[in-house]
C-alpha cells in the first residue's frame, strides 16, 4: 500500500507547535522564578542542550531497521522486554504532557476567557477536536500545523513587539546574572527538558521521504523555537518587572492586555486567544497521537486510530485528577519540566549507544 | 445494530493485516521518464461502454433476411406500440431485379433533408448492373457516398445507434446494417455563460451537445497529444462521456483513476455533470465540493493543458475538472487574461470574501456577546445604543436575518427571471429596513448581514458558495455557545477534515499545504517567469515552456 510521506516544512511545523506552545503556558513566570531576571538565559542554555535529543533520536533510528519509529527501533535495539519497558515510559511521558497540557490550558480558559462556564464543558470542548485531529493522522497534523503555523508565529510577534512598544522597562534585566551564575547553569541543564517534546521526530522522521531532510526539519524547528521560548522571556522580563514576573499567571496573555495602539487597536488578547487556542489543541492531538502511536507499536496494532477514543476517555480522566490549576502546574514543573530530559535526552541515548555495541558485537561474531 | 457497524471501527481495533481495498488513492511522484506513462501497479481501467445484447451463441447478430431483421427491430423497440421509430421502405434497382431495403429511425432524432437528400435519394436512384454485386462496400462507396457511415452486424450497436440519431440501412440478403449519421434535434447555440461571466476574454460557454463542446476544446488544443475517450453511462439513460486529457503532459496514473471510477458507476439515470461527479466523488458526506464544475471552454482547456482531466458528459454544459484543489475554486479563468497585478489583486479580494463568507456573523456574535473588550469603547456604546431597544439577543438577531437573506436568495433564484432581481433587492431593502425600524434586528446586524451576502457573491465556484452558506449557520451556532473558542474549536475540526481528504489522489488543500515549490496559489507571478505545471497533479512535464526558453526546474515539490 502507498505510504503517505510528510515534507519538511510539515515535520518542522509539528515540532515547533509541540516544543513552543508552552509559551501560552506559566513557562515565563517559572524560568523567571528559577532564574530571576536572568530567566531568559536558562532558555538559551537549555536551547544549546536541545541538539543532544536530536542527535539521539537520529542515532537510534540509524541503528534499527530502515523506516523504523523510534518505539519501534528501540524495541529492536534492546530486545522486547527491556525494550517495551522504555516504550511504556516513552507513553507515559507523551501521556503526562496530554493530560497536564490539557488540565493547564482548561484551567486558564476558565478563569479567564469563560469564568461562567463549567471547567468540564471546558475539558469536552477542548478533548473533542483533539481527538479528531488526532484520529485523522500524523499527514493532516503536518498539514493543519503547516497551515496554522504562520499565524501563531506572527500573532506572538505582534504581541511581543506591541508590549515592548507599550511598556518596557530598560533596567529590567537587572542584575545581570539574576539567581546566580551557578544555580542559572544548572536551572539551564535541568531545563533543557523545555526541548523534550523534540521526542516526536522519533515519528516524524520515518515518514519523510528523504533521509537527508531529517536534519533540515529539526534544525528549522530547534531555531524558531529556540527564539520564540527565548523572545518570549525577555520580552515578558523587560515589560513586568521581576516581582510582578513571578506572580502573574498566565504571561503572554498579560502582555497582551497591556498593548494599546492608538485608540482603535488596543487589548488584543481575544484575538491573540485565537492564534493560543490553536496552538494548544495542536500541542494535545500532537501529544495524543504520540500517545496512542506509541501504545499501538508497543502492542503491534497495524492502526494507530484504534486506540485514539480509548486514550481520549483516558487524557479526561486523568485531566481531572489535580485538585485545581496550581497542582497542575506544579506537576508540569515539577516532574515533566524537571525530569523530562531523563526521556528526551537520555534514553534515546542509552538506546543509541546499546545500538552500536549491538552492531559492534554483531560484527565481531560475523 | 446498523449503528454500532459504524461506530465499530472507530472503537474496535482493526487488526487485520491484508490491504485495504478501498484505501484511498494517491498520485505518487514520478521518479524518473521512464516512470512516465506507467501505472505503478494500478489495475489499467478501460471508459465503460455499452454492452451488447446477447443471445444463445454470443451476442445477438442479423441474419439475411430482412423481414426477420426487421421483426425483431419492430419486437425490441415494441412497435407500433412505441410510435416513436420510423420504418422507410426503399428498392434498389438491380439489371433485371429489385432488391428491398428498409431505412429505421427514431422520430425527430435525425435531420431530415439530410437523410432524404444524402441517404434516401441516392438509394432509390441507384441503378446496379448485374456484374456489381449489391454489398455494403458498394454502398459505402458507389451510392451514399455524402454521409458518414459506419456498419456492424450485432442488433446491440444497431439498437444504440438508432437511439443515438442514426439512421440504419438495412437490406435484404445482406447481414450486416449501414448506419447513417444524420444526426439531427434542436440545440441550442453557443451562448455566453450563465454563472461565469468575465470582463475580459472569450465569451463562450458549453452547451448541452457534448461534440460541440468537444469542438470548443479541440478548437483551443490544436495538438495531436489531446485526447478523448468516451463511454456510456447510465444503464437506462446510456449517457455519453468523455474524459479529455493531454497525453503528454497527463499523469497516466491519474487518467486511470478516472476511467475506474467512471466505470464503477452503477446507475440507471446520468442527466448531469452534476449526477456523474456525487458519483466517482472521494468522500459523498463531506460539505466541501470535490471537483470543478465550469461551463467555460477555456478556463478547461487551460486545466487541461497544466495536466488536469476532463470529463465532459452528453447533455450538460458543465465540464468537470479532476482533481480540484481548494485554491482553484477561488481562481476564475478571467485571473490567466490579466496583468498579474490585477488578477493577483483580485485572488486577495476572493480569499477574504470567502473567509468573511464563513466567519463574519458569527464572528461578530462572539465579539459582542463573549469579547466586548474587543471593540473601542465609542464603538461598543453605538452598538449598545442600537440594540437598547432590540428584544432578541445577538445570536438570534443573527440566525434570523441569515435566514431571511436565504429565502430571498433562493426566491430570487425560482421567481422569474423578469422580476427575480427586482424581488431580490426590494424584499432585501425592505424587509431590512422593516426589520430595523420594528426593532427586531440592529442596524448593525443588517451591515453584517448584507457584507456576508456580498463576500460569499465573490467565490466564483457556486458549490462552494453553498459550502459556506450551510456552514455559516454551524459557526453561528458555535459563537452563540462558546464564542471565539467555539469558532476556533469548530475551525480546527472542519479544516482539519478538509485538509485529510485527498482528492483524485491530490490533497485538497494543496498547494497550501502540503506545500510544493512553484505553484500559483493565492499570487500570480509574471507569465515571463520560468512557469510550471502545478507540481499536486505530478504532471508528466513539469516545464510550461519549451527549452531554451526561461525553464522551470522539473518536479520542484518535495512531498
Amino acid at each position: 500500500m502507498y505510504q503517505h510521506h510528510i515534507g519538511v516544512r510539515e515535520a518542522a511545523s509539528i515540532g515547533i507547535i509541540f516544543i513552543i506552545t508552552k509559551i501560552f503556558l506559566p513557562f515565563q513566570r517559572s524560568l523567571a522564578e528559577a532564574g530571576g531576571t536572568a530567566g531568559w538565559m536558562i532558555a538559551i542554555i537549555a536551547a544549546i542542550f536541545c541538539p543532544l535529543t536530536w542527535w539521539a533520536i537520529r542515532g537510534v533510528l540509524r541503528n534499527a531497521k530502515q523506516g523504523s519509529t523510534l518505539i519501534e527501533a528501540t524495541e529492536e535495539i534492546w530486545g522486547p522486554w527491556v525494550g517495551t519497558f522504555l516504550n511504556l515510559a516513552y507513553f507515559c511521558f507523551f501521556f503526562a504532557i496530554t493530560f497536564l497540557v490539557l488540565r493547564e490550558f482548561s484551567e486558564l480558559l476558565s478563569s479567564d476567557i469563560l469564568p461562567r462556564t463549567p471547567m468540564n464543558m471546558i475539558l469536552i470542548f477542548l478533548i473533542v477536536p483533539i481527538a479528531f485531529v488526532a484520529y485523522c493522522g500524523i499527514e493532516s497534523l503536518g498539514r493543519i500545523c503547516w497551515l496554522t503555523i504562520g499565524l501563531i508565529i506572527g500573532s506572538v510577534l505582534i504581541v511581543l513587539i506591541g508590549g515592548l512598544l507599550t511598556h518596557a522597562e530598560p533596567n529590567a534585566l537587572s542584575p545581570f546574572w539574576g539567581t546566580g551564575k551557578s544555580r542559572i547553569m544548572m536551572s539551564g541543564i535541568a531545563k533543557s527538558s523545555l526541548f523534550s517534546e523534540m521526542l516526536v521526530f522519533g515519528f516524524l522522521l520515518p515518514r519523510m521521504r528523504k533521509s537527508r531532510e531529517w536534519g533540515r526539519a529539526v534544525w528549522w524547528c530547534i531555531a524558531i523555537s529556540s527564539i520564540t521560548l527565548f523572545s518570549t522571556t525577555i520580552v515578558y522580563l523587560y515589560v513586568f518587572p521581576y516581582p510582578t514576573a513571578i506572580r502573574l499567571n498566565v504571561p503572554m496573555f498579560e502582555v497582551s492586555r497591556l498593548i494599546i495602539f492608538g485608540r482603535w487597536i488596543q487589548r488584543l488578547e481575544s484575538l491573540f486567544l485565537i492564534a493560543w487556542l490553536i496552538s494548544a489543541a495542536l500541542k494535545l492531538a500532537i501529544g495524543l497521537y504520540c500517545t496512542a502511536a506509541t501504545m499501538s507499536q508497543i502492542l503491534r496494532l497495524p492502526k494507530v486510530q484504534t486506540l485514539i477514543f480509548p486514550l481520549t476517555l483516558l487524557v479526561y480522566g486523568f485531566a481531572l485528577l489535580p485538585n485545581n490549576e496550581m497542582t497542575a502546574v506544579s506537576w508540569d514543573g515539577g516532574f515533566l519540566r524537571t525530569y523530562g530530559s531523563i526521556f528526551s535526552i537520555a534514553l534515546p541515548m542509552l538506546t543509541w549507544f546499546a545500538g552500536i555495541m549491538r552492531h559492534r558485537m554483531r560484527r565481531r561474531t560475523a | 445494530m446498523q449503528g454500532w457497524h459504524k461506530i465499530k471501527k472507530y472503537l474496535v481495533a482493526d487488526l487485520s493485516q491484508t490491504q485495504n481495498p478501498n484505501a484511498p488513492f494517491a498520485l505518487r511522484p514520478l521518479k524518473n521518464d521512464e516512470d512516465a506513462g506507467l501505472l505503478n501497479g494500478q489495475e489499467p481501467a478501460s471508459m465503460p461502454q455499452i454492452k451488447p445484447l446477447l443471445g444463445d451463441n454470443g451476442p445477438l447478430a442479423m441474419t439475411s433476411t430482412l423481414e426477420q431483421n426487421i421483426n425483431w427491430l419492430k419486437g425490441h423497440f415494441s412497435y407500433p406500440q412505441n410510435s416513436g421509430l420510423v420504418f422507410r421502405p426503399f428498392v434498389i434497382e438491380q439489371t433485371g431485379a429489385v432488391v428491398q431495403g428498409m431505412i429505421v429511425h427514431l422520430e425527430s432524432q435525425v435531420d431530415s433533408q439530410h437523410l432524404n437528400q444524402f441517404v434516401i435519394h441516392p438509394l432509390i436512384n441507384a441503378k446496379l448492373t448485374e456484374d456489381q454485386p449489391l454489398s455494403v462496400d458498394t454502398l459505402k462507396t458507389h451510392i451514399v457516398t455524402d454521409c458518414h457511415l459506419t456498419s456492424t452486424s450485432y442488433f446491440g450497436e444497431i439498437v444504440h445507434e438508432i437511439l443515438n440519431s442514426s439512421a440504419a440501412i438495412i437490406i435484404d440478403g445482406l447481414d450486416t446494417a449501414i448506419l447513417a449519421d444524420v444526426k439531427g434535434g434542436e440545440k441550442r447555440g453557443l451562448e455566453s455563460p450563465k454563472t461565469e461571466n468575465v470582463v475580459r476574454g472569450p465569451q463562450v460557454g458549453f452547451t448541452e451537445d457534448m461534440q460541440t463542446n468537444l469542438s470548443l476544446l479541440r478548437g483551443r488544443l490544436s495538438t495531436s497529444d489531446l485526447i478523448v475517450e468516451s463511454g456510456v453511462v447510465g444503464t437506462v439513460s446510456q449517457t455519453a462521456v468523455s474524459i479529455v486529457y493531454l497525453k503528454s503532459i497527463t499523469n497516466a496514473e491519474l487518467v486511470n483513476e478516472v476511467r475506474r471510477r467512471i466505470a464503477a458507476v452503477r446507475i440507471d439515470y446520468i442527466g448531469d455533470s452534476g449526477m456523474l461527479e456525487q458519483l466517482i466523488e472521494d468522500k459523498p458526506y463531506s460539505i466541501y465540493p470535490g471537483m470543478l464544475s465550469t461551463e467555460r471552454p477555456d478556463h478547461t482547456a487551460a486545466q487541461i493543458a497544466d495536466g488536469y482531466v476532463a470529463i465532459l458528459v452528453n447533455n450538460s454544459p458543465f465540464a468537470l475538472i479532476v482533481p480540484t484543489q481548494f485554491p482553484l475554486f477561488l481562481q476564475t479563468a478571467e485571473d490567466r487574461y490579466l496583468r498579474w497585478q490585477y488578477s493577483s489583486f483580485l485572488r486577495i479580494i476572493r480569499a477574504i470574501g470567502f473567509l468573511m463568507s464563513l466567519y463574519l456573523p458569527a464572528v461578530y456574535v462572539a465579539i459582542a456577546n463573549f469579547h466586548h473588550e474587543m471593540i473601542p469603547t465609542t464603538l461598543v456604546l453605538a452598538i449598545a445604543g442600537t440594540r437598547e431597544s432590540i428584544p432578541l439577543p445577538v445570536a438570534a438577531e443573527a440566525f434570523l436575518l441569515e435566514s431571511m437573506f436565504e429565502l430571498i436568495r433562493e426566491a430570487g433564484v425560482r421567481i422569474p427571471s423578469v422580476i427575480g432581481p427586482t424581488i431580490g433587492i426590494v424584499g432585501a431593502l425592505i424587509l431590512g429596513q422593516a426589520a430595523v425600524q420594528a426593532n427586531i434586528v440592529s442596524p448593525i446586524m443588517v451591515i453584517v448581514t448584507a457584507a456576508t451576502a456580498l463576500a460569499s457573491y465573490t467565490i466564483p465556484n457556486y458549490n462552494m458558495q453553498f459550502t459556506t452558506r450551510i456552514l455559516r449557520f454551524v459557526y453561528l451556532a458555535f459563537a452563540s455557545f462558546m464564542g471565539l473558542i467555539g469558532i476556533v474549536l469548530l475551525s480546527i475540526i472542519l479544516w482539519t477534515s478538509w485538509m485529510s481528504v485527498n482528492r483524485f489522489g491530490v490533497p485538497s488543500l494543496a498547494p497550501l499545504t502540503p506545500h510544493p515549490k512553484n505553484e500559483n496559489t493565492l499570487l500570480r507571478g509574471p507569465l515571463q517567469k520560468p512557469l510550471a505545471r502545478p507540481f499536486s497533479v505530478r504532471p508528466q512535464r513539469s516545464k510550461k515552456k519549451p527549452d531554451g526558453q526561461d525553464g522551470a526546474p522539473e518536479q520542484g515539490g518535495e512531498n
